[in-house]
């Protein structure tokens, strides 16, 4: 029997997303700080007037809609989907009035683009865009999916601990949750901010000795340091990573990705001494050796195309881009039109693939996920074995992640459901992209970038792309940062709530 | 009255792309074809870093950007460098493009053998429009009060303090 959302339902959805927006209401004040300090007060007006209208959203949510009931999960799914959308909406006020994009719609893709973690840009010209507005663009790739703002807000705000435990499986968070949500989600941002401070400082380090004014150097050090870590892939320059021409400002950078990319829990279970779970880490071995696979696959191809001979150029072009993809941070350091023009088409495969796996769950990167990918490898080789075992043999399997566990069918299917969702999307976008005159295989690099929320572009995301296309990577990176299911939750339970309203 | 109507006659070149400076967007889209090529760009200076051998300067022309490779005196002659508060320095510069640098580990980049500022950069004024601010603070305003006007009311703590703190 489906679910059908009541009126009570309605009310505790909407109740709960008006606390949660009494927070952001406040985040967004944050860019004020930047603004003061670099005297940009023409742009004061934007986010008073963003932090105002969420904050008398918010108050009429929670006022008109206030109710005792607790959360299910079908609520928190709900709550989830419908809370990024709302939030990038808003979000999208200062980007449109400060003329970061060109129009409304662009700014909110913009906006969805940062607080996915996605990166794709729209903005008009960058390099003469307020600081103020860099750091908005930049906190909200941090927020939405370095520390998941979702969660924090309902921990810090939520009346019960049930409801941030849900909105956490709402958020594809769910695992390794302790005892205390509170506490976890203190974790969770507690690590995200040690390691934020840290990559503002070596990328500030970085960036002076590769050449660039301390100022800038810092400024660019905490921006680059929140989409770094949050596996974003924004920057305050049109060029990107290249602005700064130096080798050791992309190794810090790529270093802060690879970070990002890796599991929460296996932070933790570095910083409290269990070293050996590096090692043992069934997500960590897949996603290490998917990506010295490719990242081999890739250098032998541009060296044996004789695209570049060194092999710093290897590496810094190469490798790196190779590694931006899979830990679906996006940064870049070659012109995005010579993904098309100079790389090989078997190159823009590679990076749609290793795109698509994405990194480990639990992280602030997208994608199908390591854990998800080894999952299914392991029982695609145990299908294999199968046939050549007596009939009466039981065979099975274990993976280790934190702890031992058994390769269950429950588990099994639960990864090939995510999995299968994936490449339905990956194969529904690129369609689309390629009826609008693309080539297939710039579509599926383009798709595969929008839905596992990375930022590469071969070329077609600009301002100029047609609105559908606009709409439709919308769409790709809002469910790929939910891992689809939860906004699956959402239209089901809307078209039948719809479909009740009809009968 | 001769030099005013040769000023009027001649304004507008200005702002025509300079004879024979190949737009940046045509290298992006093309490098193949001008790899190697002696050649002249132009652009706005948005970016300086010194590095021991040289300095980079980053332009921009028409929205699309290119890293200049230039030694240390021909940079000197860069003075604003363009940000929300600046346009920077117009630059024309000669050299040679290479669309994959063996130098500078690959990288798509211009080895500067001669620069000239075309037009001085400048200060670019941001005044506050105000009927925004009043409205953005009145809109602010208004929802804190209220917000803290419902919570009050109804005896809820508003971030950890409740009325009986006070």
């Amino acid at each position: 029997m489906l679910f059908r959302l009541t009126g009570g339902d309605w009310k505790i959805i909407l109740y709960n997303l008006g606390r949660m927006l009494h927070l952001l209401s406040f985040v967004f004040l944050l860019p004020l700080l930047p603004a003061f300090l670099y005297e940009e007060l023409d742009t004061l007006p934007y986010f008073f007037l963003t932090s105002g209208l969420t904050l008398l959203i918010a108050t009429f949510l929670s006022h008109s809609f206030r109710t005792e009931e607790q959360m299910e999960l079908k609520h928190a799914l709900c709550l989830v989907a419908l809370a990024w959308l709302l939030t990038s909406l808003l979000a999208s006020f200062p980007l449109w009035l400060g003329k970061a994009c060109s129009s409304f719609l662009d700014a909110c893709f913009e906006s969805l683009s940062g607080f996915t973690g996605t990166g794709l840009t729209l903005a008009v010209d960058p390099d003469h865009l307020a600081r103020s507005l860099h750091f908005h663009r930049h906190l909200l790739q941090f927020l939405g999916d370095g520390v998941g703002i979702v969660v924090v807000s309902l921990a810090v705000l939520g009346r019960t601990e049930m409801s941030s435990v849900l909105a956490f499986r709402g958020e594809a968070r769910e695992e390794g949750i302790r005892p205390s949500v509170i506490r976890t989600t203190r974790l969770i941002f507690g690590i995200a901010f040690t390691f934020f401070v840290l990559g503002a400082l070596l990328l500030t380090l970085a960036g002076i000795y590769e050449g660039a004014d301390p100022d800038t150097a810092l400024f660019d050090g905490i921006c680059h340091s929140f989409t770094g870590y949050a596996t974003g892939g924004f920057s305050p320059h049109s060029q990107n990573l290249m602005y700064y021409h130096g080798m050791v400002y992309e190794i810090v950078a790529m270093i802060l990705a690879v970070i990002g990319a890796l599991n929460f829990n296996l932070h933790y279970a570095l910083l409290t001494g269990r070293k050996n779970e590096i090692f043992k880490n069934t997500e960590v071995k897949v996603f290490f050796s998917t990506t010295f696979l490719l990242c081999t696959l890739t250098t032998l191809f541009l060296f044996g195309k004789g695209i570049y001979a060194s092999t710093e150029a290897l590496f810094r072009r190469g490798v790196f881009q190779l590694i931006s993809a899979q830990t679906t941070t996006g940064f870049y350091t070659i012109p995005p039109l010579h993904l098309v023009l100079i790389w090989p088409l078997s190159l823009l495969l590679i990076l749609s693939l290793s795109m698509l796996l994405g990194g480990c769950a639990n992280s602030t990167s997208g994608g199908i996920k390591s854990l998800r990918v080894g999952i299914l490898l392991k029982s695609f080789a145990l299908e294999l074995k199968r046939p050549f075992l007596p009939r009466s043999a039981v065979i099975g399997d274990r993976f280790h992640h934190l702890k031992d566990s058994p390769l269950t069918s429950a588990v099994v299917r639960g990864a090939a459901v995510v999995a299968t969702s994936y490449l339905l999307l990956f194969f529904s976008g690129t369609f689309i992209t390629a009826a609008y005159g693309y080539g297939v295989g710039e579509a599926m690099f383009e798709t595969a970038s929008a839905l596992s929320n990375v930022g590469l572009s071969c070329g077609i995301t600009h301002p100029s792309m047609p609105a559908g296309l606009k709409l439709t990577y919308m769409m790709l990176m809002w469910m790929g940062r939910l891992e689809v299911l939860t906004v699956l939750v959402l239209l089901i339970a809307l078209a039948l709530s719809l479909g009740r309203k009809v009968e | 009255m001769m030099k005013r109507i040769l000023l009027c006659l001649l304004l507008p070149l200005l702002f025509l792309p300079a004879v024979g400076a190949i737009p940046v967007e045509e290298l992006v889209k093309n490098p193949q074809e001008w790899d190697g090529k002696s050649l002249t760009v132009r652009g706005e200076v948005v970016g300086r870093l010194e590095k021991k051998e040289g300095v980079w300067l980053n332009l921009l022309d028409n929205g699309w950007p290119l890293g200049v490779w230039c030694a240390k005196e021909l940079a000197r002659e860069v003075r604003v460098i363009g940000d929300y508060k600046h346009v920077g320095d117009t630059v024309e510069v000669t050299g040679i493009f290479h669309a994959k640098c063996r130098e500078h580990g690959g990288e798509p980049d211009f080895h500067a053998e001669n620069l000239k500022v075309v037009s001085e950069g400048y200060a670019i004024r941001r005044p506050m429009n105000l009927l925004l601010l009043t409205l953005s603070l009145f809109l602010f305003l208004a929802g804190l009060s209220t917000a803290l006007f419902l919570r009050l009311r109804r005896r809820e703590p508003f971030w950890g303090y409740s009325p009986e703190s006070f």
